[in-house]
């Protein structure tokens, strides 16, 4: 299974696109963007919560004085404490939480990854034909993982025990800002957490590196002793890390790629040395696994059979993530249309790859991929050439794919015998954009795509950013991570502060999976449907078979509650979203628009939480 | 003109009320358990006014409310009902805390500094500038007299240096007024009077001082006026000396007289049908005022001092 994921754009993700929401239609909320989700619920939270610390003041000091008392709050954070902020006394409270973290001995968080990463030497040298994958998949989730429980730990237990304590006595009577005790908690904290990270970042990077370094011994009768009919042999390096390269040695007894073949997602640069069997071969370090591709993904529409626009087949063990397209002889294709295609960017033709996958109904022939084609699609109805020729392709599963499309592609032959070429950026590209079209080509057997299946990959980015890209995820997340830990800190005891940052944590990530349930609705209905269903033991294809009107109440409360639970899994920021380790991992570039993504969720919960922490902390009875 | 008619009147009632650094009226405090259910009356409708310049002195027993009252005071806890007011404003009110030093009952600092990485902690917390922090620590570290300790860290402190270190803290914004609970518990003798001798100097320059003691002896020199609590309830308002002298007995005591004389004395005395004990007005001892007090409590429950 290739690495799944959305590639969603920063405003397509940010903005709502309401003409494609409709309320009754599940599938159509992920359409309102981040900024009337989360904003609007967490705007809406703002105007709650003074509403019911409202209630509650009333309760206790009466109509007139509770607002008094609310509005007073909330009109002198604005009027004298926003203004009356300062850093010097922020940064007094970060030293001294950067201080109580050391002594509270943080380092031994280090430790443990120091210990972790050496034992992991040992376990993750195994057979396994994508160590590069593995290798960063665990050095990422293990830094994740400590970091997280170390800013939860760090952040959920600083307030209450200032406060059991009492050392928050002497401090709440100096003239701070309870702002500014929260900030400079979260700033120490993520201080600490900082330098945490950077260290462990460096040694991850440090053991990914070693631990993937090898090299094979190849010599001279490594080779095979005939050739085959065109002159070519094939050799094979020593076995080191568990793996060996074939070699294919030219008539002349050059290598002539000058490379090994690829093996274990990489391959080794060779140079040779001296004549006949005196030659030597020496074998350099392995390349091409740690990589950052930066693809540039195009948009996705498919054609059914009929060739009508279709949301694709569904084979059934799939997710809609990926879709089916139909092979043999029929009109059903996958069409990802790419922009901004011009020779500046492109000169060398297209640099298409592929991940496509492969669903077979019957085995075929097994030991080659199925065939697909390519065509080359003009967007403009009213061009002279409307599309290239087809272009066929052995379909490889499980790996990246790449396949160059050459500039001048050949169609043929003139009178006189050349050939009659046509060039991609003057007949076939219209406005910077084009249309690259695949289809299945053997009967009965199936591709599955999924958007960023193909794309163009014009060149890589730098793996050691791309690495520092995935810390910087866990970064956003650790910084979140402790403001709320902060904010149940305020209010909340230690250990229930450190439950219930765990619990945010875990509803963030399961409120992003929720959502994700719910945009994805096909058939089966609401919690009291599917309750129903159950206890009549009915399949989600039957009709209910109750009364009508009581139907459609159950089916309109299932609505409203899913309208709920959706804006609810906005409370919390989608944790989901944070986890690029598997872009790393992979070797994909962890996008720009992910990472603004990230950024702006970042920015926003931790704006959000740190205000509420400010209200619970000033409003809160020190002593009581 | 109404404006000119109506400023003599401001003119004259600001200074009154400048003079009045805090008052409480009715302040009650009672603690809730976790179902919001009364649990402890800690204290009762307290009214008090403490003026500008004078020591102030809270006398009680344990748990008579005068923690209560000092973090009433201080906006660490919420009345539950009545009002404090500190410079005439809420307690709650962090612009006050400029103005203001405070040392806990027990000294609440960070156990990881050392005195001067406390000292300066506190000072940031001021927002003073680099400068003005240096020369404050060293002042208040030869006031204190902690020199030789200043760069040890406050876990290995002796109970009287904590209480130092914690009296340099509440005094690093050379404060107007000064909240001290407790300020000699557990302190030796010598460390009790450098205490209230420190107390009294600070008097001097002009800071109002409220202070907390279930140790009479400790009050009674250095307080210009004491309120005595007991189970919450303000028992007896007061100068010290009025409060401490028992009116009804009168003692002489002379020198130098004859026996001749004494025999007059005596007889006239006699005459006025008394007998001589002592020439002395007595003043009460610690227990014998507050087993006076706890008496009357259970004899008459609910009286209550009238401000003198
Ligand atoms: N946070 C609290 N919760 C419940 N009861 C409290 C709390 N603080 C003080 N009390 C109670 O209030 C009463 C007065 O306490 P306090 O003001 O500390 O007395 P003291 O005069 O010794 O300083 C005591 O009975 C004490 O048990
Ligand atoms: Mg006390």
């Amino acid at each position: 299974m290739p690495f799944e994921h959305h590639i969603i754009e920063y405003w397509e993700w940010m903005l709502p696109n309401l003409s494609e929401v409709r309320l009754l239609d599940a599938r159509s909320w992920s359409n309102i963007g981040f900024l009337m989700g989360a904003s609007g619920v967490l705007l809406l939270l703002a105007f709650l919560f003074p509403f019911l610390w409202f209630l509650i003041a009333v309760i206790k000091h009466g109509p007139s004085e509770g607002f008094y008392l609310v509005a007073k709050s909330i009109y002198g954070g604005i009027t004298e404490d926003l203004p009356g902020f300062s850093f010097r006394r922020t940064y007094a409270i970060a030293k001294v939480a950067v201080q109580e973290a050391i002594r509270n001995r943080v380092l031994v968080g280090f430790a443990v990854f120091v210990l972790l990463m050496l034992f992991a030497g040992l376990f993750l040298d195994v057979e396994n034909s994508n160590r590069a994958k593995s290798y960063i998949s665990f050095v990422l989730w293990a830094t994740n993982c400590l970091v997280m429980l170390m800013a939860v730990i760090l952040s959920a237990f600083s307030i209450p025990n200032d406060i059991k304590s009492k050392t928050i006595y002497t401090v709440v009577t100096k003239p701070i800002r309870a702002g500014e005790i929260v900030l400079g908690r979260v700033i120490g904290f993520s201080a600490v957490g900082s330098v945490m990270l950077l260290m462990m970042g460096l040694i991850s990077y440090v053991f990914v590196v070693r631990g993937l370094s090898h090299t094979h011994v190849l010599k001279a009768d490594s080779f095979a002793t005939k050739a085959d009919p065109t002159g070519k042999r094939e050799g094979v390096t020593s076995r080191d890390a568990h793996h060996r390269h074939r070699v294919i040695m030219d008539k002349s007894g050059n290598i002539t790629t000058g490379e090994t073949e690829s093996e274990h997602g990489h391959f080794h640069r060779i140079e040779s040395e001296g004549e006949g069997a005196n030659r030597t071969y020496k074998v350099g370090a392995a390349r091409g696994d740690l990589i950052a591709r930066s693809p540039i993904f195009g948009k996705l529409r498919r054609l059914d059979p009929a060739g009508n626009p279709s949301e694709g087949i569904n084979v059934g063990d799939e997710w809609t993530y990926r879709t089916f397209i139909e092979g043999g002889n029929n009109r059903s294709a996958a069409i990802w249309t790419f922009s901004n295609v011009t020779p500046e960017r492109y000169p060398e033709g297209l640099p298409l790859e592929m991940n496509l996958s492969v669903f077979r109904t019957f085995k075929g022939v097994i030991a080659r991929g199925v065939m697909g084609e390519i065509t080359l699609r003009n967007v403009n109805p009213d061009a002279k050439v409307k599309s290239s020729p087809p272009i066929t392709f052995e379909s490889r599963e499980y790996v990246a794919h790449r396949f160059p499309i050459d500039r001048k592609l050949k169609i043929g032959k003139n009178p006189d015998g050349t050939d009659l070429t046509m060039d991609i950026f003057e007949d076939l590209v219209h406005e910077g954009k084009i249309e690259v079209s695949i289809r299945c080509i053997e009967h009965s057997q199936y591709f599955g795509i999924a958007q960023p299946d193909v794309y163009l990959r014009p060149s890589d980015s730098f793996f050691f950013v791309n690495f520092a890209k995935g810390y910087l995820s866990i970064w956003l997340q650790m910084v979140l991570v402790t403001c709320f830990g902060v904010m149940f800190s305020t209010f909340l005891s230690g250990p229930v502060a450190m439950m219930a940052t765990w619990c945010a944590i875990g509803l963030g990530f399961f409120g992003g999976l929720a959502r994700d349930v719910l945009t994805n609705l096909v058939t089966g209905g609401g919690p009291i449907e599917s309750g129903i269903r159950i206890l009549q033991q009915k399949n989600t294809s039957s009709d209910l078979d109750v009364y009508l009107p009581l139907e459609l109440a159950i089916k309109y409360s299932d609505k409203a509650m899913l309208v709920v639970v959706e804006g609810l899994t906005y409370i919390l920021p989608n944790y989901g979203n944070f986890d690029t380790s598997q872009f790393v991992a992979n070797g994909y570039d962890v996008y720009p628009d992910l990472v603004g993504q990230q950024l702006t969720m970042a920015v926003v919960y931790a704006l959000s939480a740190s205000i509420a922490a400010y209200f619970f902390l000033k409003t809160r009875e020190i002593a009581g | 003109m109404p404006s000119q008619l109506e400023a003599p009147d401001v003119a004259k009632a600001a200074p009154a009320s400048g003079d009045v650094v805090i008052e409480t009226r009715s302040l009650t405090k009672v603690f809730r358990d976790f179902w919001g259910r009364p649990k402890v009356r800690a204290l009762n409708a307290l009214d008090l006014q403490i003026r500008r310049g004078e020591i102030f002195g809270l006398l009680g027993p344990n748990g008579s409310g005068k923690s209560t009252t000092i973090k009433l005071l201080l906006g660490l806890l919420f009345p539950s009902s009545g009002q404090a007011l500190v410079f005439g404003k809420d307690a709650t009110d962090v612009a006050k805390n400029e103005r203001i030093g405070y040392l806990p009952e027990e000294s609440y600092l960070y156990k990881f500094l050392n005195a001067e990485e406390t000292l300066d902690f506190y000072a940031r917390l001021f927002n003073m500038t680099p400068a003005v922090r240096k020369q404050r620590i060293e002042q208040l570290i030869q006031l204190v007299g902690i020199q030789h300790a200043r760069r040890r860290q406050l876990r290995e402190y002796s109970k009287g240096m904590t209480r130092r270190i914690g009296l340099a803290q509440a005094l690093i914004n050379d404060p107007e007024l000064i909240l001290l609970d407790e300020p000699t518990s557990g302190l030796d003798p010598i460390g009790t009077r450098e205490m209230k001798d420190l107390i009294l100097k600070l008097r001097d320059q002009g800071k109002t001082i409220l202070m907390s003691s279930h140790l009479l002896p400790d009050v009674q020199d250095v307080c210009d006026r004491i309120a005595i609590l007991h189970q919450g309830e303000l028992k007896e308002l007061g100068a010290v000396s009025e409060l401490l002298t028992v009116q009804d007995v009168t003692q002489f005591k002379a020198k130098g007289l004859s026996p001749a004389a004494e025999d007059e004395i005596r007889a006239v005395i006699a005459r006025h049908g008394g007998e001589l004990l002592k020439v002395e007005h007595p003043t009460l001892s610690l227990e014998e005022l507050f087993l006076n007090i706890v008496k009357d409590s259970e004899a008459r429950p609910g009286r209550r001092a009238q401000q003198k």
